[in-house]
């Protein structure tokens, strides 16, 4: 394999240099604001134009330069600005996207020569050297054989929400809540098993482990430490951690049902903060608005219904 | 119609004030506007002629622009971009331009009588992109409008931030002279208490000057000497000046020692010119600061800007109160002119600061009330010694009374009973933060403390770790138990996660209001507040500050919900509760449902779609 300068492949030039806080956000907007993180195609917000300063077109390829995930590099599928520290590469020549993606890879495996405050990429990005073509092997994968998910609703009917009329429930009257339970986090090894923790992202998954699971599948997990109060719908067996209680339904649940709750319990997020948790009594004490039926009972049939009803319920 | 009219009463309005005010008409002799207004033409293209400029004699940032129209209905636009037109829309295009260079008052005037005559006015401060309506109706005299704008909050922030950069500063200079964290805020207490005295404030200058009668050894020495010779001479200023103040006995004995090491210091008493600069810098950006902005805890700021990175003081739980606090303190407890205040963790003395704020506002200029209020209303007790020095410091620059600063224990006996007979009124405590959940004293012992030296109904405010707040069991369950045997709890009010961001502290507080000595009623109900967001935003280098200039509204709403025990959805609720209840909004509060919308629903719907297809 020959190696080349990644100048020799792609015009590089800085970023905007923007701070975000300077700049208006603005949901409706077209123009990205592409940052250091490394998740989100590095995308932190949507903001307006700023001044007359043109955003870079969709297609290029952003590396953070610094932060902890340094050479972070994405395709950028939309216009964008850029914040501090961020090199935009544009491809000298035409370049499909599985190129593109190849090229993001074989910067991204260059990450152990560098350390944030330490030795960061400023610098020598422009010269490090990579494989100057796309190998035969990369040649043959197809993107389309990995399915956008489908963004139509299950039921075609607008259904309103009318929280004015829902009733309050305690969370004992619908949910046996207890603490959850697993291996500890300094023991585990890799395997099959999800192993839910306090976080707030990955439906509160951090690994896949090696042990038997303890809580069912079709449950809730609820964070009462780390990130309190995030919620999500388990479908599959799982452990966990002390941090997360595990919400056993006491009526027929299903994922549609369950997405609905988890909306709802996010809600008292507020209520908590590094001083205080939510602990397993606090919990089970806690009430919950929900849509009844004629009989002032939980109406699942309306949750259900209400979740089918919106945009991508058909890829649940 | 005719505009002329309506200039001559303006003209002859500032005609009255020719001896601080220069008066210009379409153009200035100034080459800085005139380059400014170059291109500002109502019309659009071309030189911007605006009917009346004027400038301060004493002040070179301040500049006054005026637009007139004669009908009143030419006032202002409801799009404010008919510049020709209306005297608002052409007065707002103006300053837009001269704002780059100038903190502008932009006055637009309309109307051909004195009783037509509409006035409107914009404060637009320099590099400011908004400017902000300021002042009533009514054409003000030059010194109320020179008065009004320095002591606006849009200039107190630009004023504010000013001074944090220039803290930042001094904080790398004095690093750089390897002054200790420890010292830096004494230093510089020890130069402004010097500063108030005109003969240092005269003769600094001078020092290590020589002249032509001098022989060439004679120069070398009075040049060597004179850094040693301004030190020595500082710290007797400021000893005098305190021994004047009425500071006697061990008090003083030990500011002496507090401030001895600068006679000692190898940088300020043997480097050429060090501390002679450093003296000039504070006079000019520090003092002048205290000046405009009087009352406010100037010294605090330093010392937490100079602890940020060193916070040698968080073994010692110290977390200063971030200056909007303190100042909501004294709102909260409805402090006047007939208060008297007391803090028993006094620091460097932030609250007490605030509070003779609020007391000399409402003598409204009496001066001996404000005598009495300076030497009677404002007592405070502080443990240690370097920190004791600086609140006293603090409160000489304020021009206190001075001797109401106790270095001790609040615990004490005699302390107690000296306080007491000072007949408190109001209590303001921030106790330090247990570090040792076994040893340390806990911060409700400290707001007992405080409630027992205060007269019967007087008003305590605290600030304190959520947790004492919340203790169902324990040794801080008792001590809420006790608070509510002997006095009331008022109310509870949740503060922002990162208040005390800027000492670089985690702890999530909040504020506790009782009144004093009367029994927490069995059906009482108390106000809780989720005061989450003062508005104020982390900023690089800066800390938390008031970006956008939110606090003033927000603290009024705060301010008016508590004192009317108004209850809002997501806000605030009241609640009748016990010992054994967490005293706190998050606990009884509603969820606002009415806030809850579809996408809230599709955005978990999403969430859940991703990691399907993230994981399979």
């Amino acid at each position: 394999m020959k190696l080349v300068e990644l100048n020799t492949i792609f015009d590089i030039q800085y970023g905007n240099q923007f701070d975000l806080y300077k700049l208006e956000t603005d949901e409706l907007s077209d123009i990205n604001f592409v940052s250091r993180s490394s998740q989100n195609l590095g995308v932190m917000a949507k903001v307006s134009r700023f001044n007359d300063v043109e955003p870079f077109p969709a297609g290029l390829i952003t590396v953070t330069l610094g932060g902890t995930y340094l050479l972070s590099s994405f395709i950028q599928q939309d216009i964008f600005y850029t914040a501090q520290n961020i090199k935009v590469l544009k491809p000298k020549r035409e370049m499909s996207v599985i190129e593109k993606l190849y090229y993001c890879k074989v910067i991204e495996a260059n990450r152990y020569r560098y350390t944030s405050h330490g030795r960061e990429a400023n610098i020598t990005l422009d010269t490090l050297l990579v494989p100057d073509r796309l190998p035969e092997d990369f040649r043959k994968i197809k993107l389309d054989s990995v399915p956008l998910p489908n963004t139509n609703p299950l039921i075609k009917k607008k259904i309103e929400l009318h929280p004015e009329n829902w009733k309050y429930f305690k969370y004992n009257e619908l949910f046996s809540i207890e603490r959850g339970k697993g291996p500890r986090i300094k023991d585990v090894v890799k395997g099959n098993t999800p192993f839910v923790t306090s976080i707030d992202s990955n439906n509160g998954i951090t690994n896949f482990i090696d042990a038997p699971t303890v809580h069912s599948a079709n449950t809730i997990s609820v964070n009462r430490n780390g990130s309190v109060a995030e919620a999500f719908y388990q479908p599959l067996a799982y452990c966990s951690t002390e941090d997360v209680h595990i919400f056993t339904p006491k009526f027929k649940i299903n994922k549609y049902i369950a997405l609905f709750f988890v909306t709802l319990i996010k809600m008292e997020k507020y209520r908590y903060s590094y001083g205080r948790k939510w602990g397993l009594e606090r919990m089970k004490e806690s009430i919950i608005k929900l849509p009844v039926d004629k009989k002032g009972s939980p109406d699942f049939d309306f949750m259900e219904d209400f979740v089918k009803s919106l945009p991508y319920s058909s890829s649940l | 119609m005719n505009e002329r009219k309506t200039e001559s009463i303006v003209r002859s309005h500032f005609g009255k004030f020719k001896d601080i005010i220069h008066f210009e008409e379409q153009a200035s002799d100034n080459a800085k506007i005139n380059k400014l207004l170059k291109s500002a033409s109502k019309k659009g293209s071309g030189k911007g002629r605006p009917e009346f400029l004027i400038s301060f004699f004493g002040n070179s940032e301040l500049l006054i622009v005026i637009e007139c129209k004669a009908d009143n209905t030419k006032h202002e636009s409801p799009t404010k971009d008919k510049f020709s037109e209306f005297a608002v829309d052409g007065v707002l295009l103006y300053s837009s331009y001269l704002s780059k260079d100038f903190d502008v008052l932009a006055i637009a005037v309309s109307g051909q009588t004195k009783q037509q005559l509409k006035v409107s006015h914009f404060l637009q401060l320099k590099g400011e992109r908004k400017a902000v309506a300021i002042f009533g109706n009514k054409l003000l005299s030059a010194n109320d409008y020179l008065d009004g704008y320095l002591k606006s909050p849009e200039k107190f922030r630009q004023d504010y931030n000013t001074l944090l950069e220039f803290t930042k500063q001094l904080n790398e200079t004095l690093h750089s002279y390897k002054i200790l964290e420890s010292q830096r805020s004494l230093l510089i207490s020890c130069i402004l208490i010097a500063l108030e005295n005109k003969a240092f404030k005269t003769a600094y200058p001078l020092f290590g000057s020589t002249n032509t009668k001098d022989t060439a050894e004679d120069k070398k020495e009075k040049v060597e000497n004179a850094s040693k010779e301004l030190a020595n001479y500082l710290v007797d200023t400021v000893s005098n000046e305190l021994k004047n103040a009425n500071i006697k006995g061990d008090k003083l004995d030990n500011l002496n020692i507090q401030f001895s090491f600068i006679r000692t210091d190898t940088s300020l008493s043997t480097k050429k010119e060090v501390l002679k600069n450093l003296i000039t810098n504070i006079d000019e950006n520090i003092n002048s600061f205290i000046k405009t902005h009087e009352y406010f805890d100037v010294l605090g700021q330093l010392y937490i800007e100079f602890l940020r990175y060193a916070n040698s003081d968080k073994g010692l739980g110290i977390v200063l109160t971030p200056p909007h606090i303190t100042e909501l303190f004294s709102d909260l407890a409805q402090v006047n002119k007939n208060s008297i205040a007391y803090d028993n963790c006094t620091g460097t003395s932030g609250f007490l600061i605030s509070g003779m704020k609020k007391m000399i506002e409402s003598a409204k200029g009496d001066q001996e009330k404000i005598k009495e209020i300076k030497k009677n209303h404002l007592i405070g007790v502080e443990y240690q010694s370097h920190i004791f020095a600086l609140a006293v410091s603090n409160m000489y620059i304020h021009q206190d009374g001075k001797t109401n600063i106790i270095n001790g224990n609040c615990f004490d006996d005699d302390i107690i009973k000296l306080v007491k007979n000072r007949k408190p009124t109001v209590g303001f405590l921030n106790p330090p933060y247990k570090a040792d959940k076994k040893k340390d004293i806990d911060e409700l012992e400290f707001v007992l403390n405080n409630l027992e030296c205060l007269v019967d109904g007087g008003t305590c405010v605290a600030i304190v770790p959520m947790q004492s707040a919340l203790a169902q069991s324990g040794k801080v369950f008792e001590l809420k138990k006790k608070l509510l045997e002997n006095h009331t709890l008022e109310a509870v009010l949740s503060m922002p996660d990162e208040l005390f961001i800027n000492s670089d502290v985690g702890v999530v507080a909040c504020i506790m209001v009782f009144t004093a000595h009367k029994p927490h009623p069995e059906n009482k109900e108390t106000f809780f507040g989720y005061f989450k967001d003062d508005g104020f935003e982390k900023r690089k280098n800066k800390g938390r500050i008031d970006v956008y200039g939110k606090w003033e509204n927000i603290k009024d709403k705060w301010v008016h919900h508590f004192r009317n025990r108004t209850e809002e959805a997501g806000f605030s609720v009241k609640k009748i509760v016990s010992a054994y209840d967490e005293w706190c909004a998050e606990a009884f509060m509603e969820t606002d449902y009415s806030k809850l919308t579809p996408s809230d629903f599709l955005n978990e719907v999403k969430k859940y779609v991703a990691f399907k297809v993230l994981n399979q």
